[in-house]
């Protein structure tokens, strides 16, 4: 009996497993079908289906619905908003026992209609079974359901990295031990073989040296072996959930304590795990003074959107706690900042491009003000975007611009990696992994972030509008504000004059569309002035000019193509097809 | 002078319905593709030339007449309602009711209705694909299992084994 109908393709196969050292992964994972535990299968096996096995799978749908694709059955069910009305239609036949142990239905109906109500006290390895507060599902024999609706988030769902990444896993621990990397401390990043991330000695790495030589390159900062005393603090998903047993932590579309969270941790079936990333839990609070920032790190010109002890800065330190199988795609970071991330426990998979570049399997507006990356994790590899990031990294190490190239790197614990402003990353956490993570911005970043906020205002994110106003407004109080001939004063006079009755809400300035635009760039400005930073504030400008003049350029090389090829045209010229023939029309 | 041009709507059994523009791009499917035949509304046609006195004939060959004839009632019905912008409504709006004067319009036999919300969803109608999608719904609603095998007519495949396990998941479920 036939139950899979994908054919090998051997040959590429073979290609990619030649070198022990190359960093790309089987090209036929997607042809390794784990067993669905209720045998539901992929699509394909509906072309080589019999007579009888469909008109059992018709029976088994009724009328309405075996005329209905997947994705429409699954929006019909989607409208059901209780427990009673889905488990009803579950006993109703074999094919909607299969669909409905499709967990994303269960989490869905947690998250639309449940979680007010009737919050799960305790995580049972699904959704399903842990609304319904069951520790075991009926065996239920569906093997003639033929769904990649379902079928395939399963798949993606038992992807093991450590497994898939193992060459890589094993080539960085190797470069992690080899004390040429390690010890080339400061050299410029240049003398490191290219494609290799850097690892630098904390102790030596100054904000002078960082700020100078480093702020566009990638590296991992790390304690020698052999300090005592490590930096950064050894919490574990264990040791947070006995500090804080019942604290909720933020985990995108819910708030549960950690407890919950790490049950969930343990087993569960979800394409995309929840990621728990958390700024602002009382727990958080307190963390957060239990650390310092490496020192290259801490000259940080974001500080000067606190210095009222009224703070309007954009939340910029995250504990950042994730599965196996959880993380990021491809993004860069908010408002132009840098980052630093230190992993505490676990390990993550790194790939981080120059921002100039397109990641394969993301698609961009020109300007950059939409990011879709309509793939998960798992399926942007799986289905061969992360070879083809392999392929791009390979290419980047022969192009001219030494600095800038693909690194496709493995990290761990008590590593902080470092990512420029304005670089793509994507992370993958290959075990259970708890990391520290903060935006900050670096002197030599001054003029990026300006132009960001100056040519790029509806990108800003983070600001809300109320602290935002308040921040102004004492300023204002102060007498901050009073010079007629400087442009920053009067627009954030202007600001306040504008909003002053209207209600602003606190929603992040990304949020929501906002009648009145935050003067997010004057601010800055005034303030690092206000702090005495003319210096670099001084240089900051004069970087933005440079970064305008440069978009101005490319800007006028485009206009000019398009001018050249509409005059041509307004004067009989059409694009190569010539009118010699029949030249009555135009003209 | 730009003259409306007539717009023909061919159906899979070769039936041609003639409608206002407006009632054809209730489908977003038609009105992406009339965008690159047709001038914007209310905007001058810079080269007009004798086709347009033409009608512009679209074909669906997915949509029978009989189901054509339904859908183009309601877009008839909805032609100066303007809809609010539909891709992030589903969750905001996954609770609301059925607008009445749908239901009733949906009040059709089980083909017509799978035939309509399949080529509601073929020519991109989303509003009307969501009223279909939630009369089925509405059909499941509040109904034990053997009533919804009844309704959708579903032949009660499991094994006396997996029906007394599913019986026991759902009183486990019961209980608390």
């Amino acid at each position: 009996m036939p139950s899979v109908v994908h054919e090998m393709p051997v040959k590429r196969q073979k290609r990619f497993n030649l070198d022990p050292n190359s960093k790309y992964i089987q090209s036929s994972l997607r042809l390794n079908l784990p067993k669905h535990p209720l045998g539901i299968k992929p699509s394909g096996n509906l072309l080589i289906s019999t007579d009888e096995q469909l008109s059992k799978i018709n029976q088994s749908m009724g009328l309405i619905f075996a005329h209905l694709s997947d994705e429409l059955i699954l929006k019909v069910i989607g409208y059901l908003d209780n427990t009673t009305d889905l488990c009803n239609l579950m006993s109703s036949s074999k094919f909607f026992y299969g669909f409905i142990s499709f967990d994303e239905i269960w989490k869905n109906l947690y998250l639309n209609h449940l979680y007010d109500l009737k919050p799960i006290s305790e995580w049972k390895g699904s959704w399903k079974k842990s609304i319904l507060k069951i520790d075991e599902t009926s065996s239920v024999n569906c093997d003639f359901i033929y769904s990649d609706l379902i079928y395939i988030p399963y798949q993606n769902s038992q992807i093991n990295y450590q497994e898939i990444f193992k060459n890589l896993i094993d080539q960085e621990r190797k470069n992690v031990d080899s004390t040429s990397l390690k010890l080339a401390n400061l050299t410029k990043p240049n003398h490191f073989p290219k494609g290799c991330i850097p690892r630098l000695s904390s102790k030596s790495m100054t904000y002078e040296i960082f700020n100078e030589t480093w702020h566009d390159h990638p590296f991992i900062l790390k304690d020698e072996s052999g300090e005592n005393s490590n930096n950064w603090p050894n919490w574990t998903l264990d040791s947070l959930s006995q500090r804080f047993p019942t604290t909720p932590f933020r985990q995108e579309c819910v708030e549960w304590p950690i407890q919950l969270y790490s049950q969930y941790t343990s087993c569960n079936v979800d394409e995309n795990p929840l990621y728990l990333f958390d700024c602002n839990s009382t727990a958080m609070k307190q963390l957060k003074t239990e650390f310092t920032k490496p020192k290259c790190f801490q000259t940080d010109y974001f500080n000067v959107f606190n210095e009222l002890e009224l703070s309007c800065r954009p939340d910029n330190t995250w504990l950042i706690t994730g599965p196996h199988r959880s993380g990021s795609t491809f993004h860069k970071d908010p408002n132009a900042t840098s980052a630093w991330n230190t992993i505490l426990q676990g390990m993550k998979l790194w790939i981080l491009m120059p921002g100039e570049m397109t990641p394969p399997g993301i698609h961009t507006s020109k300007d950059e003000s939409e990011v879709m990356a309509p793939l998960g994790l798992a399926e942007w590899v799986l289905s061969g975007f992360y070879n083809d990031t392999v392929k791009l990294a390979e290419n980047s190490i022969f192009t001219q611009d030494e600095s800038k190239s693909i690194l496709i790197f493995v990290a761990f614990e008590n590593e902080c990696v470092y990512v420029p402003s304005g670089w793509w990353h994507s992370v993958i956490n290959l075990q259970d992994t708890v990391a520290l993570t903060g935006n900050f911005v670096p002197g030599c970043k001054i003029g990026t972030v300006l132009n960001f906020f100056k040519n790029k205002k509806d990108q800003i994110s983070g600001f809300r509008r109320l602290k935002f106003r308040k921040f102004v407004e004492k300023l204002n109080d102060e007498n901050q504000l009073n010079d007629e001939c400087d442009e920053c004063d009067l627009k954030l006079k202007n600001f306040l004059q504008l909003t002053k009755d209207s209600k602003l809400d606190d929603e992040d300035v990304g949020e929501l569309n906002c009648d009145v635009e935050l003067p997010v760039y004057e601010l800055f400005v005034k303030l690092v002035k206000l702090n005495g930073y003319e210096k670099d504030l001084q240089q900051g400008l004069s970087d933005l000019l440079k970064i305008e003049n440069e978009s101005i350029e490319s800007n006028i090389v485009k206009s000019q193509l398009w001018e050249t090829l509409t005059k041509e045209k307004s004067s009989g010229f059409s694009f190569g097809f010539n009118d010699d023939d029949d030249d009555d029309d135009d003209e | 002078m730009a003259v409306e041009r007539k717009i023909v709507i061919i159906t899979s059994d070769g039936e041609r319905f003639e409608v206002e523009r407006k009632v054809a791009e209730k489908s977003i499917l038609i009105k992406n593709m009339l965008k690159n035949l047709l001038p914007v509304e209310g905007e001058e046609d810079d080269d007009y030339d004798e086709d347009d006195d033409e009608p512009i004939e679209v074909p669906t060959q997915n949509v029978r007449s009989a189901v054509m004839k339904n859908i183009l009632h309601w877009c008839e019905h909805y032609k100066d309602h303007t809809f609010p912008d539909d891709e992030q409504d589903d969750d905001s709006k996954k609770s609301a009711p059925i607008d009445a004067w749908d239901k009733n319009f949906l009040n059709v036999d089980q083909e017509m209705l799978y035939e309509i919300i399949l080529a509601s969803n073929y020519l991109n109608i989303k509003p009307l694909l969501n009223s279909g999608c939630k009369v089925v719904a509405e059909m499941i609603r509040g109904k034990s299992p053997e009533e919804i095998r009844k309704t959708f007519n579903i032949v009660n495949d499991f094994t006396p084994e997996e029906e007394v396990a599913i019986r026991r998941e759902n009183e486990w479920a019961e209980d608390r």
